[in-house]
């Protein structure tokens, strides 16, 4: 499926899963030390607490001293509000789980405020009823005891700081693990990170460079070929002229007319055989192939054109004409007896042009044509023209040039009875919108 | 068949997901891990029962403080064993409180019962009546107020260690009369010295050699901080008047007189007997400083407590006296109460 995609896709991809890695372990290291930082912030709440819990008691024996002093609302109102606060507070420290030794001590300050306020109690009430030496007594006992829970509360407390404290040790200790940690599960996912790239990228890179390594190959045999072309032209044209004028000189007419379809047909070989010309010279080449074979099968090849003069104006790619022409002859008729006959039909169908070129030939099998068209034909001299162009190489030059893929066709009603090839050219823009023009024009 | 290059990435994508899962793995490994390590900081309370049965008090004076300790761990001990709890009372408190402020403590605070070493004073029976009359049944232990409403006392018999003691000075019997000092404090408010005491001296009369000895007692103050200590050192240093004969009625006068017989350069020219065991004592017998100690069964003590409130608890009524043995210590068996040599025992 990843092979489907384009490079770009894949190294975006690639991007994409190396960062989503890298945020991943961020998030998660990110949540660890988040957590952690709120467990250190809460490790002396229980502190905290105890401390609260003392205040609130001060404010009791605040309030209710102040009462025995100026018997004024205000205080009394104080002294519940701060009764009312303690007793919370002290439920809230019942309930939070302590154990063990703790456990027995918070008991005793539970039990020893319920003394406490018991007696604080009958102070205040002793101090309405004025009964002086009961609220003197009471008073003094509230005090012990008020003195008594302080001791506890203080000793709680410092326990609390001492077990705190520990706990506060071991949140650093792991703190501190955890920054190694940190620093580790970054490696880790960095040189994953990379050990991914390098397997992805591997992965992405190999067709493209299998590609390149076929396309440089290809580019040194053209460049073989182009400089191998280069030193035949010169010598090859100079020498077929002086055969021309030869032929002209000694008034042998033939000769000179064969000299110089040679030269054309070499010509147009050269000049035009990588790029686009349009389908009369295509033709022309033809004629001139043929003119050539028949000086030399001394005239057996009989050569019928039929020609639609409105389409031999559309361009098409180089070299593509006689190829076929020179496959009918090389493995149509050459070998027959009979009269050798190769036919070039050019005509005009409703969104094509077809190009037919059909012999009377040995025929082929419905097998070869596909093992021919399908290029599965092997080492099949088909595929190896004299030329160095093949019916493969037509073909596939056609589907570039026009971009579809029915191009070319072969049908043979069997061995003996010849091949009909047709190339079929997309009709062209033009000439389509001057069909529409001529419709209307007609209606 | 797979062709080469498919083998190939299919290869990659195999190695790719194993990176991935190996970096799962880590990050799993890494949650759990400071997912343990914070366990041990969630509960940061020391272990105990999570629940309390019953919470009793145990509240003890400063002279025996080995003595009372043991007895406190054992009866702990006995305690947990049914779930309960026992609170050495005034323990890592910021003040220190003396017995009597423990025990109002201890019943402002409402416990199931208290276990405390009581003595004879009215402020102590006054204590004891008011934590009866507030439903908390109270044990004496080592020491016992007579007169209070207490359920039981467990303690041992202190004319045995009279008797004890009486019969360990016979044997230095000499043509000689010697003299025999028996260190007493003169701030006990209950009558325990007075009953070894008589011990001792009746032990020492009903003898034919009762004529060469010659009892005589010393008042040496414990309650006040480091009191005993400068009275004894001042009775070892002086050259004429060293008796022939120590007996020390508690850990603390043993203790500091072991001490100052070595500071001062005076081992073997008295004969000591001392009271309760720690480690300064024990190896003083060893190393023959003192002659012998007398010690009680701390363990059989504290089981007794607990055992003698459990008992109230269930029946309403309990044994009211409860006697612990007693063992003697001297260079002959003392190896066996040596710390690594005997269990259980705090040296």
């Amino acid at each position: 499926m990843l092979k489907k995609l384009s490079v770009q896709s894949r190294m975006v991809i690639l991007a994409a899963i190396t960062s989503m890695i890298i945020i991943l372990v961020n998030i998660l290291l990110f949540l660890y030390i988040n957590r952690s930082i709120n467990e250190i912030n809460r490790v002396y709440s229980t502190n905290v607490t105890i401390n609260e819990l003392s205040d609130s008691l001060g404010r009791v024996q605040e309030a209710m001293t102040e009462y025995l002093n100026t018997k004024s609302t205000d205080s009394m109102e104080r002294y519940f509000d701060a009764e009312q606060e303690y007793r919370e507070k002290l439920d809230q420290i019942s309930a939070e789980g302590y154990r063990g030794d703790n456990m027995a001590v918070i008991q005793n300050i539970s039990n020893l405020s319920d003394t406490y306020l018991k007696v604080t109690e009958e102070t205040i009430q002793a101090k309405r009823g004025r009964v002086v030496e009961k609220y003197n007594i009471s008073f003094e006992r509230a005090r012990e005891i008020y003195g008594y829970i302080n001791a506890y509360i203080y000793s709680l407390n410092n326990e609390q700081f001492r077990l705190n404290s520990e706990s506060y040790e071991v949140l650093r200790a792991s703190f501190r693990s955890l920054e190694l940690v940190t620093m580790l599960a970054i490696l880790v996912a960095s040189v994953i990170n990379v050990f991914l790239t390098a397997v992805m990228t591997k992965n992405i890179m190999d067709p493209v460079r299998q590609r390149e390594i076929v396309m440089e190959t290809h580019l040194k045999d053209a460049e073989l070929k182009y400089l191998q072309a280069q030193v035949n032209p010169h010598f090859l044209f100079n020498t077929l002229n002086a055969g021309a004028q030869l032929a002209m000189m000694e008034e042998a007419d033939r000769t000179y007319d064969y000299i110089q379809n040679m030269a054309a047909f070499f010509r147009y070989k050269i000049n035009r055989g990588d790029k686009d010309t349009t389908l009369a010279q295509e033709i022309g080449l033809v004629d001139n192939y043929i003119h050539i074979l028949n000086v030399r099968f001394s005239g057996e090849i009989h050569f019928e054109k039929e020609i639609d003069e409105e389409c031999v104006n559309v361009s098409v790619p180089g070299m593509i004409l006689q190829p076929v022409v020179e496959n009918a002859v090389n493995y149509g008729i050459r070998d027959i007896e009979r009269e050798k006959l190769i036919r070039l039909k050019v005509e005009r169908l409703p969104e094509l042009i077809r190009v037919r070129v059909m012999d009377n030939g040995a025929g082929m099998t419905e097998e070869r044509i596909r093992e021919v068209l399908s290029g599965n034909a092997g080492e099949n001299p088909v595929m190896k023209d004299s030329n160095g162009v093949g019916i493969l190489n037509v073909m596939s030059r056609l589907r570039l040039f026009y971009d579809r893929e029915d191009v070319l066709q072969m049908f043979s009603e069997g061995e003996g009875r010849g091949t009909i090839v047709d190339i079929l050219i997309p009709l062209p823009e033009e000439m389509k919108e001057k069909e529409n023009v001529s419709d209307h024009a007609g209606r | 068949m797979v062709s080469q290059p498919e083998k190939d990435h299919n290869r990659s994508i195999i190695v790719a997901a194993l990176a991935c899962l190996l970096l799962l793995t880590f990050c799993t490994a890494l949650s759990v891990f400071s997912h343990q390590e914070r366990a041990s900081v969630h509960s940061p309370e020391e272990a105990g029962p999570s629940g309390m049965g019953r919470h009793y008090a145990f509240i003890s004076g400063r002279s025996q403080p080995s003595l009372y300790r043991a007895v406190y761990a054992s009866a702990r001990e006995w305690a947990e064993r049914e779930g309960d709890y026992l609170e050495l009372m005034g323990e890592n408190l910021s003040v220190d409180y003396d017995k009597n402020e423990l025990m109002e403590i201890a019943i402002d605070a409402k416990v199931d019962g208290i276990i405390v070493e009581a003595d004879d004073s009215a402020e102590m029976t006054g204590l004891i009546n008011r934590a009866d009359s507030e439903g908390i049944p109270v044990v004496t232990v080592g020491s016992d107020s007579t007169s209070a409403e207490r359920k039981s006392y467990v303690g041992f018999g202190y004319y045995d260690l009279g008797q004890n003691y009486g019969k360990r000075i016979l044997q230095h019997a000499k043509d000689d009369p010697q003299s025999v000092l028996i260190l007493m404090s003169p701030e006990a408010e209950d009558s325990s010295q007075n009953i070894i005491f008589q011990g001792i001296r009746e032990t020492i009369e009903r003898s034919e050699a009762s004529r060469y000895f010659d009892l005589k007692t010393m008042a040496v103050p414990d309650a006040s901080a480091f009191g005993a200590e400068e009275s004894i050192s001042g009775l070892i240093m002086q050259d004429e008047s060293l008796p022939d004969m120590i007996v020390c009625l508690n850990e603390i006068y043993t203790t500091c007189v072991c001490q100052a017989l070595v500071d001062y350069n005076r081992v073997g020219d008295t004969i000591v007997y001392g009271f309760y065991e720690n480690g300064t004592i024990l190896s003083a017998i060893k190393k023959s400083i003192i002659s012998a100690t007398v010690t009680v069964n701390t363990s059989q003590m504290g089981a007794y407590c607990i055992e003698a409130l459990r008992e109230y608890d269930t029946y309403g009524y309990v044994n009211e006296y409860m006697q612990a043995d007693i063992e003697v210590i001297d260079s002959d068996n003392v190896d066996a109460y040596l710390p690594g040599t005997k269990e259980g025992e705090d040296a």
